[in-house]
C-alpha cells in the first residue's frame, strides 16, 4: 500500500510536465540533443512516461498501458545492451507488479516483482542506482515471501543499500530505502532505530545531482512523507510540522503530503 | 531612449548570432559510445545537455570573454575536465571516460568471504541458525540436521557424509578447533558445542571435498566466521532449568565492537523434572565465558580477538567390559583466536594465531586419565583479485600439537573393576604440521565457476611428505538450478585419543556431485558421493582398520505453505565398507535410509512451533561370541564375533517438538522457549552392556523423553 500511494502521488506530479519531472524542478531543462533515435526519444523522460502509463493502468483497470511500454523497452533492450535499458525495464516491471496487484492478480504480480528484481540482479557492474533500485524491489517483494524468510530479505536489501552507499555516499534513494526499511520494521524485530536519521539524510540530497532526464529521481518525496509520518509516530509535532511545511514547499501538488496535514497536532 | 532599446537589441541578436556550438562524442574505455553523460560547462551546470543513444552531444560555446572548463560525468565514470584551452579552437571533440576505481572497494566488500565460498554445500547465518528446528540456538547442532550431517550418536561435533568426526574440522577465524563441543573426553557427551551463536556472522558447511585452504582434514569442513558488525547493542540474561548466563555486545568507534558472555550451567532441576529418562546422567556442571573483540584501527587494518574459558565436570554411569560404575570427569580448557587482516590495493593478507589448552581428568573403576592437550596454530595467507575473474590465494601454516597422558591403565584391557590390578603409564606425544598452499578461483562466465588447490606438507622428523590436491566446478544452469562437481584428494592427522595415542596420517579420495533446484517457496537439493579413506585407527574394541569405502545419496526438499508455515525433508541412504584384516566387512554406520523431517510455524507475533522427526535403522555393531574366564585374575574376556558389525540395534525414532515466544515489554523482549525432546519416549538401542561373565545382556538408550524450557531477556539499543 505505501508503494501504491507514493507512485499514485509522483505520478500525479509527473503528469503536469512528464519531460520536466524527470529532471530536478529546481534547475532548468536539460537539453537533449536534436539528432535524437528512437531509443533516445523513448528514454528521455522514460521515469514519467512510466509514471504515466501506470496511472492510466490503475484508471482503465488494465496492465495494457504498462505492458505497452515495456513492448517499447524491450524492443530498444534488443537492439541495445544498455545498463540503462535494463534499469527502466526493471522499474517498469516493479510497477507492473504493483498494477496487478491493484487488479488483485497477485500470481502475476509476484511473477512481475520477480523479473524487476532478476533484471537487476543479472547485470554485471551494477551502479549505486542499480543497487538502490533493486533494494526497493526487494523491499516490496516481502510482501511475497514466507514470513519466516523475510528477515533475510531484509537483511539483504540493507547489503544491497550499503553497497551503493559504498559507490556513491551521495545517493539519496538508497538512503530513502534505507529509512523505509527501518520505518516498516517492527520495533521488535529491530526496526524503528534508524529511520529518521536515514530519511533525514535523504531529504537533504538532490534527486539529481546534475538534472538527467534518462535517470532516476525517485524517492524524495516519499522520503519526506515517511519522515512526517515518523514525526507524527513518536508525537515530536514541532518536527512534524517543520518537514510537512518544507515539504510542501518543494512538492506543493503533493497529495501524500497534504493528507498528512489532519494528522498534525499543532 | 529608443535608440539605446534598439543598439541593444542589435547587439544581443549579433552576440547570439556568434555563439559556436562544440559538438562531439562521449565514449568509454573500450570506445563504446556513453549514453545519458552530462554533458556541461563548470559555470553553469544547469545548462548542460546529455548525450544521446550514439554518444553523441551538442552543446553552446561560451564567449570568449567568459571562457570555462567542460565537465562531462556519468554514474561509475570519473568526471572528466576539459580545458577551454583545448577546446576554443575545436568544433568536433572526442571524449573518453574512464571507469572509477571501485576496485578497492570492491575488494573490502567479497574479500572478507571465503575464496572458497562459491564451492560450500550451505551457508547458514545466526538467524538460519535460531530457526533450525533442532539446534536448539547452538550453531553446530543446527547442521546436524541436514542430510549432509551423518551424525549418529547426538552429538554437536559434527561428522559429515559417514565418516568420523575427527577427519572433518571446524575452523574459527581460520583457526581449527578441534573437539569442538563439551564434554568431549572418552565417553564424552559433547551435547553442545562451544560456541555461542551470537558471536557467529556466518558459517560454510562443506560436507565433502573441505577447501584446501585448510589443511588436517580428509572429510568435510564447517567454517564459522564471527561477527563482523554490529547493528545494535545487545545485552541478554538468558536462564533455564539448566543454566544462568549473560550476553553483551557493544559498538564501539570505528566501527569496532566487543562481545562478552558468561554460563553457569546446574544440573539439578534438569535432573530432577527428568530423572525418569535419564538414568545414567549423574551431575554436570561447567562455568564458561568467552570474549569477542573487533578492532578496525584503520580502513586497512582489523584484530579481531576471541578468547574462551571452560571448566566442565560431569558425572555418569558408564559400561565398560562387564563393569558398570560411575564415571567421573574434569576438564579445563582456555582458547584464544586472534587474527590480523590488512587490506592492501588489491587483495588481503590475513594472519591468524590460535591457542588451545586443556588438562583434564577422567576416572572409570581402575582407569585413571590426566591428560594435558596443547596446540598452537599460526597461518599467514594472502588473497587477490584479478581484473579478469581470477582469485587467488596461497598461504602457509603451521599447526603444533602437543599431548601428555598421565594414565593408570587396567593390566588385562578388559578387567576394569575397581579393585583388579592396573599400571602406570606417562606418555608424550608431539606432532608438527607444516603446510603451504596455493587457491585459484576462476570466474569463467558468470555462471560457471571454476577452482583448483594444491597443499604440500614440509616433512618434520619422520614424517613423509604428501601433497592433497581438489579440483571443483559449479555450473548455475539458470537462476533456479546449479550443479556442484568437486574431487580431490585430502590428509589428516588422527587426534590422540584413549584408544589411540599417535597422529596416525589419514588419507581419503573423494568424488561429489551436488544439485540444486531453486523455486520461489521450495527448494531440492540432490547429491550423490564416493569417498575411500586409507589410515590407521582403533574403535573401542581395539580393532584395527586400514580402509574405509563410503557411497552415499541424499534427497531433500524444504517447501513453504503460505506464510508461515514450513515442511522439510530429507533422506540419505549410506553405504560404508571398513576394512580389518584384509576382510571388508559392513561399516556400523550403512544406513538404508536416514530420514529428518521438519515441520515448522514461524509467526513472530504468536508463535514459532516446531516438530522433528529423525528416524533410522539402528547401528551395526559386533556382538560377543564367548567369554574365557582368566582364573588368575579372576575375570572373564570376551571374545568377539568374526563378522565384525554383524548385528545391528534396533531402529531409531526420535520425535521432538519445540515452541518459542517472543514477547516485547516496551524495550525488553522476553523469548520463553520450551522443548520436549523424544515425545514418544522411545527407547532408542545406543550400546549393548553385558553382566560380568558375558552370559546374559541388555542395552543403554539415548535420551528418553527429556523436557527443558527457559526465558530470554533481552534489551536491545542504537
Amino acid at each position: 500500500m505505501k508503494h501504491l500511494i507514493f507512485i499514485l502521488c509522483i505520478t500525479c506530479l509527473n503528469l503536469s510536465n512528464p519531460c520536466k519531472a524527470l529532471i530536478n524542478t529546481n534547475s532548468q531543462l536539460t537539453t537533449v540533443q536534436k539528432s535524437e533515435t528512437d531509443s533516445t526519444n523513448l528514454l528521455n523522460g522514460i521515469q514519467g512516461k512510466v509514471d504515466q502509463a501506470f496511472l492510466l493502468a490503475l484508471k482503465t483497470k488494465q496492465a495494457a498501458p504498462l505492458l505497452h511500454l515495456d513492448q517499447k523497452l524491450n524492443k530498444i533492450g534488443g537492439k541495445n545492451s544498455n545498463p540503462i535499458i535494463t534499469y527502466w525495464q526493471s522499474y517498469l516491471s516493479y510497477y507492473l507488479s504493483i498494477c496487478h496487484l491493484q487488479l488483485k492478480d497477485k500470481k502475476n504480480a509476484e511473477e512481475s516483482i520477480n523479473k524487476a528484481i532478476e533484471l537487476i540482479e543479472n547485470m554485471e557492474n551494477k551502479n549505486a542506482e542499480d543497487y538502490a533500485l533493486l533494494a526497493y524491489e526487494q523491499s516490496f517483494s516481502c510482501q511475497f515471501k514466507p514470513g519466516i524468510i523475510i528477515p533475510f530479505v531484509s537483511k539483504k536489501l540493507k547489503r544491497n543499500c550499503e553497497t551503493a552507499l559504498q559507490i556513491d555516499s551521495l545517493n539519496m534513494r538508497a538512503y530513502f530505502v534505507l529509512g523505509s526499511n527501518d520505518f516498516y520494521t517492527p520495533e521488535m524485530f529491530g526496526g524503528g532505530k534508524s529511520a529518521e536519521k536515514m530519511l533525514l539524510k535523504a531529504i537533504d540530497m538532490p534527486e539529481q545531482k546534475i538534472a538527467n532526464p534518462f535517470l532516476p529521481s525517485w524517492g524524495k518525496m516519499n522520503a519526506y512523507e515517511l519522515l512526517i509520518r515518523w514525526y507524527i509516530r513518536k508525537e515530536k509535532w514541532n518536527l512534524a510540522h517543520k518537514y510537512y511545511q518544507e515539504g510542501l514547499k518543494k512538492y506543493p501538488t503533493s497529495f501524500l503530503i497534504q493528507e498528512l496535514a489532519s494528522k498534525i497536532k499543532e | 531612449m529608443r535608440l539605446t532599446w534598439l543598439l541593444v537589441f542589435l547587439f544581443t541578436c549579433l552576440s547570439l548570432w556568434g555563439q559556436k556550438q562544440l559538438t562531439g562524442i562521449v565514449v568509454d574505455q573500450n570506445h563504446k559510445p556513453v549514453f545519458a553523460a552530462n554533458v556541461y560547462w563548470e559555470q553553469h551546470p544547469q545548462l548542460g545537455v546529455v548525450t544521446d543513444f550514439d554518444g553523441k552531444f551538442s552543446i553552446t560555446l561560451p564567449t570568449q570573454q567568459n571562457p570555462e572548463q567542460l565537465l562531462i560525468s556519468f554514474i561509475g565514470f570519473k568526471t572528466q575536465v576539459i580545458l577551454w584551452d583545448e577546446i576554443k579552437q575545436q568544433e568536433k571533440i572526442v571524449i573518453q571516460l574512464k571507469e572509477e576505481n571501485r576496485q578497492l572497494k570492491t575488494i573490502n566488500v567479497t574479500a572478507k568471504d571465503p575464496i572458497s565460498q562459491k564451492f560450500s554445500v550451505i551457508r547458514m547465518e545466526k538467524l538460519d541458525v535460531y530457526l533450525s528446528p533442532v539446534a536448539s540456538g547452538d550453531p553446530l547442532k543446527a547442521i546436524t540436521f541436514l542430510p549432509s550431517s551423518t551424525n549418529t550418536d547426538e552429538m554437536a561435533n559434527p561428522a559429515l557424509r559417514g565418516s568420523n568426526s575427527d577427519k572433518s574440522r571446524v575452523i574459527l577465524n581460520g583457526v581449527p578447533v578441534l573437539k569442538p563441543v563439551r564434554n568431549s573426553q572418552i565417553n564424552g557427551m559433547g551435547n553442545f558445542s562451544l560456541f555461542n551463536t551470537e558471536i557467529i556472522h556466518k558459517q560454510y558447511v562443506y560436507a565433502s571435498n573441505p577447501p584446501l585452504s585448510y589443511g588436517n582434514t580428509s572429510a568435510g569442513l564447517v567454517e564459522i566466521e564471527t561477527v563482523r558488525k554490529l547493528d545494535q547493542n545487545l545485552s541478554q540474561i538468558a536462564t533455564s532449568m539448566a543454566s544462568l548466563g549473560f550476553f553483551i555486545s557493544k559498538k564501539l568507534k570505528k566501527k569496532s565492537l566487543i562481545q562478552l558472555y558468561g554460563n553457569w550451567q546446574f544440573d539439578d532441576a534438569f535432573l530432577k523434572l527428568n530423572k525418569n529418562s535419564l538414568d545414567l546422567l549423574k551431575n554436570f556442571k561447567s562455568k564458561d565465558a568467552g570474549v569477542n573483540l573487533r578492532l578496525k584501527l584503520n580502513n586497512k587494518l582489523c584484530l579481531n580477538s576471541f578468547n574462551y574459558l571452560i571448566d566442565e565436570h560431569y558425572d555418569v554411569l558408564d559400561y565398560m567390559y562387564g563393569y558398570q560404575g560411575k564415571s567421573i570427569a574434569n576438564n579445563l580448557r582456555l582458547i584464544s583466536i586472534t587474527n590480523l587482516h590488512y587490506t592492501t590495493k588489491k587483495g588481503l593478507f590475513s594472519f591468524n594465531l590460535g591457542l588451545d589448552a586443556a588438562k583434564n581428568k577422567y576416572q572409570f573403576a581402575n582407569l585413571f586419565s590426566r591428560g594435558l592437550n596443547k596446540s598452537i596454530y599460526i597461518s599467514a595467507n594472502y588473497k587477490w583479485t584479478t581484473k579478469n575473474r581470477h582469485k587467488f590465494q596461497i598461504g602457509f601454516s603451521e599447526e603444533y600439537k602437543y599431548d601428555r597422558f598421565h594414565d593408570s591403565i587396567p593390566l588385562n584391557y578388559y578387567n576394569v573393576k575397581p579393585e583388579a590390578p592396573n599400571y602406570y603409564q606417562k606418555t608424550k606425544l608431539n606432532n608438527h604440521n607444516t603446510e603451504c598452499y596455493m587457491y585459484w578461483n576462476y570466474e569463467l562466465v558468470s555462471n560457471f565457476n571454476l577452482s583448483t588447490a594444491a597443499r604440500i606438507n614440509l616433512p618434520t622428523n619422520k614424517q613423509s611428505f604428501y601433497w592433497s590436491g581438489q579440483i571443483s566446478m559449479r555450473y548455475s544452469l539458470n537462476k533456479s538450478q546449479s550443479f556442484l562437481l568437486s574431487g580431490g584428494q585430502y590428509h589428516n592427522y588422527n587426534t590422540p585419543n584413549y584408544y589411540q595415542r599417535d597422529y596416525a596420517l589419514n588419507q581419503s579420495y573423494q568424488i561429489a556431485l551436488d544439485y540444486d533446484y531453486k523455486l520461489e517457496r521450495s527448494n531440492y537439493h540432490l547429491a550423490l558421493y564416493w569417498k575411500k579413506e586409507h589410515g590407521d585407527w582403533t574403535d573401542a574394541n581395539y580393532s584395527n582398520f586400514k580402509d574405509i569405502k563410503i557411497v552415499g545419496l541424499e534427497l531433500s526438499m524444504n517447501h513453504y505453505f503460505g506464510p508461515y508455515l514450513n515442511f522439510s525433508l530429507s533422506n540419505t541412504l549410506l553405504k560404508q565398507d571398513i576394512q580389518n584384516a584384509n576382510q571388508w566387512y559392513p561399516g556400523n554406520q550403512s544406513l538404508d535410509y536416514f530420514t529428518k523431517m521438519s515441520l515448522n510455524f514461524n509467526h513472530p507475533k504468536i508463535i514459532n512451533l516446531s516438530a522433528t522427526w529423525i528416524a533410522r535403522p539402528g547401528l551395526r555393531y559386533t556382538p560377543v561370541k564367548e567369554a574365557l574366564y582368566n582364573t588368575t585374575i579372576d575375570a572373564w574376556q570376551p571374545v568377539l564375533s568374526e563378522n565384525i558389525n554383524s548385528d545391528r540395534y534396533a531402529n531409531y525414532n526420535n520425535l521432538s517438538v519445540n515452541a518459542s515466544r517472543i514477547i516485547q515489554i516496551g524495550k525488553v523482549s522476553i523469548i520463553a522457549f520450551a522443548s520436549v525432546t523424544n515425545l514418544l519416549n522411545k527407547k532408542n538401542q545406543n550400546t549393548k552392556q553385558y553382566n560380568m561373565d558375558y552370559s546374559s545382556s541388555k542395552f543403554n538408550y539415548f535420551e528418553k523423553r527429556i523436557y527443558y524450557f527457559g526465558l530470554i531477556w533481552q534489551l536491545k539499543d542504537k
